[in-house]
């Protein structure tokens, strides 16, 4: 492959050993970046170079998908379908085909995660940012915290949508608004994933939350970050098509990482994190301080990363348990890191 | 040519009392060629279709076929060697299991960690 106009092309940075025929493309997306990583499909009339040209034009396509995808779903534009959702004065709202998929996602995270996901917390979420920044006194925080620990038992799941045939009617307790930030990521993965089935191996990175599809024979290698020093990773997972040993005939996986490392704000002695527990509508209190977990999917391995960090070590290592995942790391502020007993397949 | 009744008949041509020599009877020479154009258009179909064989062993196949097209079949004993088994799969009894290499992991291509946002 290789041509310049392809700017994201990682291959010269990876080791001398490493075939050539990987094609790796990513863009600053979502606030970080988002990569897609193929090994092309050839054929008996089909030049390697060819190949990897094809596979090239192949990712960009789908990381422009990814990127309209997101346009629609991000909180961080005035002119999202999100946004707009969520600036809706309306107790009924329309939605379109792509906010409906991941809000109804959405919901079955909440019955996955036992009710720990709830994408109903966006202001929730807000005051805890706020609270850092703007809101000095703590007499004016806890005003804020009440009001948000009602919303958050009364109304943050009173929602349902009504399908239709594109999109759905959005039924909400009005003034209800949504934050798709914990697993849209998971979701975006998974589904452009789905674009490239015809790849003998195919990786869709939308900043840390990887979908993975490999098939008999392909293995990759793949690193867990060490939220605790940069560039370091806390384990290599060696994962293997379905001849060697993944339990789902597809050949895929889901690798997410959630924490409380990268959004943490101390202010006036009290620490606050945008991981927010649905049963206290605050910060959620737990000696986790990051999470991963591989499962089947992308969007479940985030959902089940970010509920372990909310529940704490032993509750959420029961939902670890309960979900049959394929492998977990959990690294706890006592620095010790406790690997769920599926995972040793997978490390060097 | 009309005929009309009653007319005389026209005068016979006069032939030479020379006997005119008996043609060869063509039947067989023409069932011969007819086999050999069969023989041939049989071994050219059979060069075009064979996959890799040459063309002189598809015409001797197809000679073989014509010549001994009564002769029974040779017994043909089919020995398996090789199986790859799939997941779940035993193999037969008696059977040297070998395991497949490993596949070679490729290095990190992408580390999962905490989102930017």
């Amino acid at each position: 492959m290789a041509g310049p106009a392809i700017d994201h092309d990682r291959r010269a940075t990876l080791p001398t050993d490493e075939p050539t025929d990987l094609v790796s493309r990513s863009v600053p997306l979502m606030g970080g970046h988002v990569g897609v990583h193929l090994s092309p499909a050839g054929g008996i009339a089909v030049r390697e170079a060819d190949a990897a040209a094809a596979a090239a034009t192949e990712a960009d396509a789908v990381l422009r998908r990814i990127s309209a995808w997101a346009d629609r779903l991000t909180r961080f534009t005035t002119t999202s379908e999100l946004s707009r959702l969520n600036r809706d004065p309306r107790g009924e709202v329309p939605v379109g085909p792509t906010l409906a998929a991941v809000l109804d996602w959405g919901r079955q995270a909440e019955t996955l995660s036992g009710g720990i996901v709830d994408v109903g917390l966006l202001d929730a979420r807000l005051a805890a940012e706020a609270a850092s920044t703007d809101l000095g006194a703590g007499a004016t925080r806890s005003v804020v915290t009440t009001a948000v620990t009602s919303l958050a038992s009364q109304a943050s799941r009173s929602w349902w949508l009504d399908r239709r045939a594109r999109g759905a009617i959005l039924h909400r307790p009005v003034g209800l608004r949504f934050d798709l930030d914990g697993i849209g990521k998971g979701w975006l993965a998974d589904r452009a994933l789905d674009r490239l089935g015809r790849h003998p191996a195919a990786v869709v990175d939308c900043d840390g939350d990887v979908a993975i599809r490999l098939d008999p024979g392909m293995a990759w290698s793949f690193g867990v970050a060490d939220p605790r020093l940069a560039g370091h990773d806390l384990a290599i997972l060696h994962l293997t098509g379905r001849d060697g040993g993944a339990r789902r005939d597809d050949g895929r996986f889901g690798l997410a990482t959630s924490g409380t490392s990268v959004h943490r704000w101390d202010r006036d002695g009290s620490q606050t994190h945008h991981l927010i527990d649905p049963r206290t509508g605050r910060s959620a209190e737990t000696d986790v301080v990051q999470a991963t977990v591989l499962a089947g999917t992308a969007r479940e391995a985030e959902a089940l990363a970010k509920s372990v960090v909310i529940l704490g070590l032993a509750a959420g290592y029961d939902l670890l348990e309960r979900s049959g995942v394929d492998g977990a790391f959990l690294l706890t502020d006592q620095a010790e890191v406790v690997v769920h007993p599926a995972t040793e397949r997978w490390l060097a | 040519m009309p005929v009309v009744d009653g007319a005389p008949n026209p005068t016979p041509l006069v032939r030479t009392a020379v006997a005119r020599k008996p043609r060869p009877d063509p039947g067989p020479l023409r069932v011969a060629l007819a086999l050999t154009g069969m023989a041939t258009a049989s071994a050219l179909i059979s060069a075009f279709l064979a996959p890799s064989a040459g063309a002189d062993a598809a015409t001797a196949t197809a000679a073989t076929t014509i010549t001994v097209a009564d002769a029974p079949a040779p017994p043909i004993r089919h020995v398996v060697r090789y199986v790859q088994l799939k997941p779940g799969e035993t193999a037969p009894p008696a059977a040297v299991v070998r395991q497949a290499p490993a596949p070679k992991p490729r290095v990190v291509v992408v580390t999962t960690r905490q989102s930017g946002k």
